[in-house]
């Protein structure tokens, strides 16, 4: 596909200055979310042709303007050191990501499945068991899980919806086939930037989207507040909601600042809180106010000194027998975190069959299940093409990448997954589709994922696009913002 | 809508408490800048420390009071909580407990004011460059002040913020003054001391509305009491607690309620005070002591508002 790519330079001629940004640009064997859609989707096309009008330095002019902008607005994480708290950007890149309409279709649908069949297992695991009685998925994988809160069984929230919020982590292969990475049921983050990233944009590059037809993210808010309207107890019409921030020395601040704007409801921290009588208030200056909906952006274990770690000083004493009362509702509800684990999602597609007897719309990455006969032999057989995983582990603390390792580490591999195979799984490596991202030495193709927001009260509504990190070294899989990913606005056509 | 969390009252109080802050202390070391010129003697950077009480802190830390420390103690010095960089460090992590409900416009001007402030060396505030200094941060507190007349709700929390900007400003007017009556400056209503003092009501922009509001003013007489008693100039001690009494009213009337017993009495006790004080020139030779009570009776409006809203 190299320069196989003729881009109209009339334009570049007529605009006077010199373009060509995208002249020296080669996805190679990658799937290029914009350059594989070349001569296919005209609005692509288009955005393409606009790129190459524009030479290099006038991308960097445009990209500077935003980056600073960010820093004015105070759009950033923080990061601490021993001296001080430096408040970063994530970086922005001023080339979009573009979704067709079809591409949205199949994600969202997929994402919605994903979702409900997440919130079935959730509420089933807790209660009846029927999944683990009938064997599709171990108990001790449940059980077992540190993540798994038996302070949860025989409890269900309104509408069973456990996961209001969930972040959906997609990846396109080689093909331009959608895979899930990662399911995040617990507090995803990273929905402030995709808003931000739009106004970022239409500031930056208003030209480039002219004439094209894209998803507005600007509904984000609204949604998010009727979902959690709607998951309110029972006979409330007009709750207390709150978002619960550990606070202002959080990394993830500005986006609780954010969530609580766009709802137009308080941004709390647990000593704001209180509970008497099994009911939550709020400190106002006119006296204690009645708290109904609580978005926590606090780990389970911070939750209730009480009930959850002692030392906790983040949380609100008392807050989740209250919560067991069906006297507040906390979004998302607490031990989700077992639907999300490493170990369940390998089984997805399976629970996915088991509760909506429906083939997955969005498929795994194959995953070998080492606790199985066929999966360890699958790994054994293949170790050094393979990514293998141990399921207790986080942080990618243990993973061996196969084509990376030496001998002498796949040895010792083999042994760990003989020694015990049921705390392995094995992935292929996926060759991550690429987009054209603006880098030191001009427009070069960076691998990018996808993180989709789905918002649940009675219903499951997802937020068009998505965040879209990007890995900001050439040739990195890592879009983590921790390691210095950055980030993109995601368009969906019309 | 719910009622403001009480957290977020303090925040915006102390937002407001702590941009004042940074705008009177640039306005007193410019001033004091100006009335020490190029000489060595540094009584008049003595002063600066004698007015913020400093003066025992900073000889505890083993500094002579030169223009160069003092100067570093009050702009640079982030670990000094009398200093412009800490009261800019306090009003940014202020705004950022309240920043869903401040606005966005409110929120890049603090960041903007103090990334430059985090910026600033030791360098920048060598003598020559130092008005310019002060005339930036004086800029910067008062564009802040503009965008917060022109994008704040005047909600509740509008209340607060002013509450805390108001108490702040009296306070440092009475401090400005002081710094006029504990100079050792004749009382001489002459030429000298008139060139003085017009400076120092200068400093806190009220030169042209004292013009015009004594055309034949004497010094230092009529310049106390335009400071101290007059009710249209916003840095006027009665003019900020008048404004604080008519805020506070009118956010307790407009919930039906009223007025909370200890912050009206505080405010009587302040009103009481100003009284005494307005056309009895004999307090004047004993103008220290009687700005310490202003001082004190400001600091109890400031407790009472906590312990009714905190």
């Amino acid at each position: 596909m190299s320069n196989g790519i003729k881009l109209a330079s009339a334009a570049v001629a007529a605009s006077g200055h010199s373009g060509g940004s995208l002249a020296d640009y080669s996805p190679g064997a990658f799937f290029c979310e914009l350059y594989s859609r070349f001569g296919k989707v005209p609005d692509i096309q288009q955005v393409l042709e606009r790129l190459n009008e524009q030479d290099v330095a006038s991308l960097r002019r445009r990209s500077r303007g935003a980056e600073q902008e960010l820093l004015n607005l105070g759009i950033t994480f923080t990061v601490y050191t021993d001296r001080a708290a430096i408040d970063r950007i994530l970086p922005f890149d001023v080339i979009p990501r573009i979704l067709t309409a079809d591409d949205w279709s199949t994600i969202e649908q997929g994402v919605k499945q994903r979702v409900t069949a997440i919130n079935m297992f959730l509420q089933d695991i807790y209660n009846s068991r029927h999944i683990l009685c009938d064997g599709v998925v171990p108990e001790e994988l449940v059980f077992g899980n540190s993540n798994y809160r038996p302070e949860m069984e025989g409890f269900t929230p309104p509408h069973g919806a456990y996961a209001n919020i969930c972040g959906i982590d997609i990846v396109r292969d080689q093909n331009g086939d959608f895979m899930v990475l990662e399911d995040n049921a617990r507090t995803p983050s990273g929905v402030s930037y995709v808003v931000e990233n739009r106004h970022l944009m239409m500031r930056a590059f208003p030209d480039l989207a002219e004439g094209i037809s894209i998803a507005d993210v600007d509904d984000y808010g609204r949604q998010l507040r009727r979902a959690l309207v709607k998951v309110a107890p029972e006979g409330m019409t007009d709750p207390g909601v709150v978002v619960l921030t550990p606070g202002i020395f959080n990394s993830a601040y500005f986006e609780h600042v954010f969530l609580a704007r766009e709802m137009g409801v308080p941004l709390v921290e647990g000593r704001d809180l209180f509970v008497e009588n099994d009911r939550v208030y709020m400190k106002t200056i006119k006296g204690p106010e009645p708290v109904h909906v609580i978005y926590r952006r606090i780990d389970d274990d911070f939750l209730d000194p009480k009930v959850f770690r002692e030392d906790s000083t983040l949380g609100v004493a008392g807050l989740f027998g209250a919560y067991r009362k069906g006297n507040v509702t906390l979004a998302n509800a607490v031990g989700t975190g077992v639907a999300d684990d490493k170990a369940i999602y390998a089984y997805m597609p399976r629970i996915i069959k088991y509760y909506l007897q429906e083939e997955p719309i969005l498929s795994n990455v194959p995953t070998n299940i080492c606790r199985e006969k066929e999966g360890l032999a699958a790994t054994l057989d293949r170790l050094e093409e393979l990514v293998t995983k141990p399921v207790g582990g986080s942080g990618g603390y243990g993973v061996v990448v196969g084509p990376h390792a030496s001998k002498k580490t796949l040895r010792d591999l083999r042994k760990q997954v003989l020694a015990d195979p049921s705390n392995f799984i094995s992935q292929p490596t996926i060759s991550l589709s690429v987009c054209p991202t603006l880098t030191r030495t001009g427009v070069e193709p960076r691998h990018v994922d996808l993180r989709p927001f789905a918002v649940t009260g009675d219903s499951t509504w997802v937020l068009p696009g998505g965040l879209t990190r990007v890995a900001m070294k050439r040739g990195s899989l890592v879009v983590n913002s921790s390691q210095g990913g950055g980030s993109k606005d995601t368009w969906v056509l019309a | 809508m719910p009622n403001l969390l009480s957290r977020f009252a303090e925040d915006v109080y102390w937002l407001g408490r702590y941009m004042e802050r940074v705008e009177s202390l640039a306005r007193i070391i410019d001033i004091t800048k100006t009335y020490a010129g190029s000489d060595q003697d540094s009584t008049n950077w003595r002063r600066v420390l004698a007015l913020y009480g400093d003066a025992v802190r900073f000889a505890e830390e083993g500094k002579t009071a030169d223009a160069s420390s003092v100067l570093a103690f009050y702009l640079h010095d982030v670990n000094n909580p009398t200093s412009v960089a800490y009261a800019l460090a306090r009003a940014h992590d202020n705004a950022r407990g309240a920043r869903h409900l401040i606005s966005t416009e409110m929120w890049t001007q603090l960041n903007v004011v103090r990334r430059q402030q985090d910026k600033m060396t030791l360098r920048d505030l060598r003598l020559p460059n130092v008005s310019a200094v002060c005339q930036k941060l004086k800029t910067d507190c008062q564009t802040f002040e503009g965008i917060v007349e022109g994008t704040l709700t005047q909600s509740e929390i509008w209340v607060f913020y002013q509450i805390g900007k108001l108490l702040e400003r009296a306070d440092q007017t009475t401090r400005v003054l002081d710094i006029g009556y504990t100079s050792g400056w004749s009382r001489d209503d002459d030429a000298v001391n008139s060139v003085r003092w017009n400076t120092l009501v200068r400093s806190l922009a009220g030169y042209h509305a004292y013009r015009a509001t004594y055309p034949d003013g004497r010094y230092p007489d009529d310049i106390a009491d335009f400071l101290l008693y007059n009710g249209n100039f916003v840095r006027a001690v009665a003019f900020c607690v008048n404004r604080v009494k008519r805020d506070i009213s009118a956010m307790v009337a407009s919930a039906g309620e009223k007025i909370d017993p200890a912050i009206a009495s505080s405010l009587e006790a302040m009103n009481r005070i100003l009284d005494e004080g307005k056309g009895n020139k004999e307090l004047h030779t004993g103008m220290s002591a009687y700005i310490d009570r202003l001082q004190e009776c400001i600091s109890d409006i400031g407790e009472a508002v906590a312990a009714r809203y905190f």
